[in-house]
């Protein structure tokens, strides 16, 4: 199958290193401290951050007098995607990316500001088309910015894909459903543009160092 | 000092500390400061003759601090100690309530160990104390020894707001009964802001 047409287009007619369209509100929910929507092409996600607060019972093993838990949770609406899925909260594939996102946020905020509080994100996929995990960084760090939680930079994320013709590997930016399924490596990059940091990178198959050098 | 209206976003680089020291809103990375919310940055000059950037948010809700006045509500007595929540600091309404603990012997300063707290205070009480320190996980530590700190709204057993009438009496205006509190010594002008503050 050819992801990248002879003219050089993708499925949806754009080229490999453009983005989908992206849209995004902020504080779009009232009963958080910062929250926001954000679409990029079809994929929407709802962002709602609390904090910081104080610590929940449940956390209390958790508390430091140096810096703040950040915690995140991630959860998929059951009308995200095409199929009808009821998911149970916090199953595998869930706690993997609530993780993930855990570990980049805590490098992301300066925690140190607020030692013995709590900062919990919330993330919600509406609709999934597509770098949902790269979406989902997205508009955390812009609900992150209403609740005016000290963070060390925006800190964006991108998926891309690899797209091999004629021997060359071209990178395609900002994957659609269509475009992940077509079980080309996908890279999820995380990043802070203005320091030139590298928070999280996650590559999901094999890939050719060759081609590796290039997609950076 | 000034505000200017130069809006920034975190991560954004705002001047050295060679020439500058960061303020509230800010951090510092291989010796630049860089902002850390979105906000406006603001340049001040302290003591020193160096200038201070900060970013200033307009609505940024306060967090205890050691040495923050709090205002609290008493929520339970005990005999060694008394719980509270804490709704205001320096009298900031907080994002969220705190939980705070007021130990016996840190009610008063002088004869700490004669204290008997259900002299001092009753639930539904509400009090201006000081952060001591932050405490166990789970709540902070609070003081209320000074003449400034102690209830400064309580009701009476007849619903009544009590006034008070020396540092450890209240009486009740409607019946004249006195009630034991360890009290706070505050301007009048202040008093009739709080109730607006307590809703």
């Amino acid at each position: 199958m050819e992801l990248l047409s002879d003219e050089g287009f993708r499925f949806d007619g754009r080229r490999a290193a453009e983005f989908r369209k992206i849209q995004g509100r902020l504080g779009v929910f009232d009963h958080a401290d910062g929250s926001a929507i954000l679409q990029q092409g079809n994929t929407k996600v709802l962002a709602a951050v609390f904090g910081p607060r104080q610590p929940m019972a449940s956390q209390h093993g958790a508390v430091s007098q140096e810096k703040c838990i950040v915690d995140v949770e991630y959860s998929r609406a059951a009308f995200a995607s095409a199929e009808r899925k009821r998911r149970a909260r916090g199953d595998k594939k869930a706690q993997e990316i609530s993780l993930s996102l855990k570990k980049t946020f805590e490098a992301t905020i300066l925690t140190t500001l607020y030692p013995r509080s709590a900062i919990s994100i919330f993330v919600e996929v509406l609709q999934a088309d597509g770098g949902d995990y790269a979406v989902c960084v997205n508009a955390a760090t812009l609900a992150l910015i209403d609740a005016g939680i000290p963070i060390r930079d925006v800190c964006c994320a991108v998926s891309c894909g690899v797209a091999i013709k004629d021997n060359v590997a071209y990178s395609l930016l900002d994957l659609a459903y269509s475009e992940e399924s077509a079980r080309i490596p996908t890279i999820v990059a995380t990043g802070m543009p203005k320091t030139g940091e590298m928070v999280f990178f996650e590559v999901e198959s094999r890939l050719h160092m060759d081609y590796f050098r290039a997609q950076i | 000092m000034s505000t200017s209206d130069v809006n920034c976003v975190p991560g954004e680089r705002l001047g050295s500390t060679d020439e500058c020291e960061a303020g509230r809103g800010t951090y510092v990375r291989k010796s630049f400061i860089y902002a850390s919310r979105i906000g406006k940055v603001k340049n001040t000059v302290d003591e020193n003759k160096k200038i201070v950037i900060e970013v200033i948010r307009k609505d940024e809700p306060p967090l205890p601090q050691v040495g923050s006045i709090v205002t609290a509500k008493i929520v339970q007595v005990t005999q060694r100690q008394c719980r509270a929540t804490i709704y205001a600091v320096d009298g900031i309404a907080t994002s969220s309530p705190f939980k705070g603990l007021i130990r016996r012997e840190d009610v008063r300063r002088t004869e700490r160990d004669r204290v008997e707290l259900s002299k001092c205070f009753r639930p539904n009480d509400i009090v201006f104390a000081k952060v001591m320190s932050l405490g166990d996980s789970q709540s902070y530590l609070l003081s209320t020894g000074g003449d400034e700190l102690g209830v400064v709204l309580a009701k009476s057993r007849a619903g009544v707001r009590l006034e008070p009438i020396s540092w450890n009496e209240m009486r009740c205006p409607l019946t004249g009964v006195k009630e034991q509190r360890k009290t706070a010594r505050i301007r009048a002008e202040f008093v009739e802001m709080q109730p607006a503050a307590k809703a």
